[in-house]
């Protein structure tokens, strides 16, 4: 049986096709997952954040619009939606006194608690200390593969400011690795 | 080739969109530049490390904890239903209430105004306290649509959250 492309599968899913929507998500979900990963501290958050864009790209599935993009950018733009929202959720908690108490329970083992060697420890960690906006371009373009007309579309500005966030992004990454700029709490 | 062509170019080499005469160039300029190949080394090192990095592999609890929620949603009736404007849609009674409240406090506040004489009135209408009014009104309905865009709006929290 042939391999059926993510916008065949989309338009099956959108008709109600549930296999088809278990194939997606059974190629998605690790990618999702790593992406938020990356973008959020820890990893139970980081879960529950790839569930709900999991979940809100199903039931927005007939959105998708194969004409403005592939499936693979409008899927990683939903989940840097849920990632930026939940970010400024817990910077909202921290900030709000009265949140304290629900900002302890959501904090659980922290990501780098996941099986994982020296080296990508550390670029993980290093990957957190770049501003936000530079980090989702490289996560998206260097880890995820993404092209730079895809990574676009998913964050939703144009291909020059994202080469311009993925070189800007990569320098500093590389000045955090040499130990030119030290992390945070180092 | 100059340092600051360079790294334009190395910009380029990282977003793969450098041409072929573009790199051969560079790669003359390398062999001249050590403070540009040191560069162009330490990013193509960096990059090579993200690209290593592994995907993590999903629990079967993952799994099991997006089943039982897919299996919710299909039940509700909010897939494949375009509704339009179903931010606004999705605003419970109790918000309806507040807005007519806001409506009708306006109604009545123009209504009052009507009642005052002409003179009085003109100036009034552009006054410190029908602007500042106006711009209290106009926050109060952007909060209200900014959180009525995210998925678990209620205007009750909005308040607890402000008297937070």
């Amino acid at each position: 049986m042939a391999v059926l492309t993510d916008e065949e599968l989309v338009y099956h899913a959108a008709k109600g096709d549930a296999a088809a929507f278990d194939n997606l998500y059974e190629r998605y979900k690790n990618p999702v997952v790593s992406f938020a990963r990356g973008y959020l501290e820890y990893r139970n958050l980081a879960e529950d954040v790839a569930q709900d864009a999991l979940l809100s790209a199903y039931l927005r599935i007939w959105q998708f619009d194969p004409e403005r993009g592939s499936f693979r950018a409008w899927l990683f733009g939903i989940v840097h939606n849920q990632c930026r929202q939940e970010a400024r959720r817990r910077r909202w908690l921290w900030w709000n006194t009265a949140g304290t108490e629900e900002l302890e329970k959501t904090i659980e083992i922290p990501s780098h608690c996941w099986p994982d060697n020296d080296t990508n420890i550390g670029v993980r960690a290093a990957l957190r200390c770049l501003p936000e906006k530079h980090r989702s371009a490289v996560i998206l373009t260097k880890v995820q593969g993404l092209s730079i007309e895809e990574c676009a579309q998913a964050l939703g500005i144009t291909q020059n400011n994202v080469k311009q966030r993925v070189f800007r992004g990569v320098m500093a990454l590389r000045k955090i690795l040499k130990g030119e700029t030290p992390l945070p709490g180092a | 080739m100059n340092c600051r062509n360079a790294r334009n170019v190395i910009r380029s080499i990282l977003t793969e969109t450098a041409t072929a005469q573009e790199t051969t160039t560079f790669q003359k300029h390398l062999m001249d530049c050590p403070g540009c190949s040191r560069l162009y080394n330490g990013l193509t090192e960096t990059t090579a490390l993200l690209g290593r990095l592994p995907h993590p592999k999903v629990s079967a609890e993952f799994d099991e904890r997006f089943a039982r929620r897919l299996r919710a949603a299909k039940t509700s009736s909010t897939r494949t239903e375009h509704i339009p404007f179903r931010a606004i849609t999705a605003i419970g009674q109790s918000e309806w209430l507040w807005a007519f409240v806001a409506g009708a406090a306006v109604i009545v506040f123009t209504l009052l105004q009507a009642q005052l004489p002409k003179e009085v009135v003109g100036p009034l209408i552009f006054s410190r306290i029908n602007i500042l009014a106006m711009l209290v009104i106009i926050m109060i309905a952007s909060t209200i649509i900014r959180h009525a865009l995210e998925s678990d709006f209620r205007l009750s929290n909005v308040f607890r959250r402000a008297i937070r």
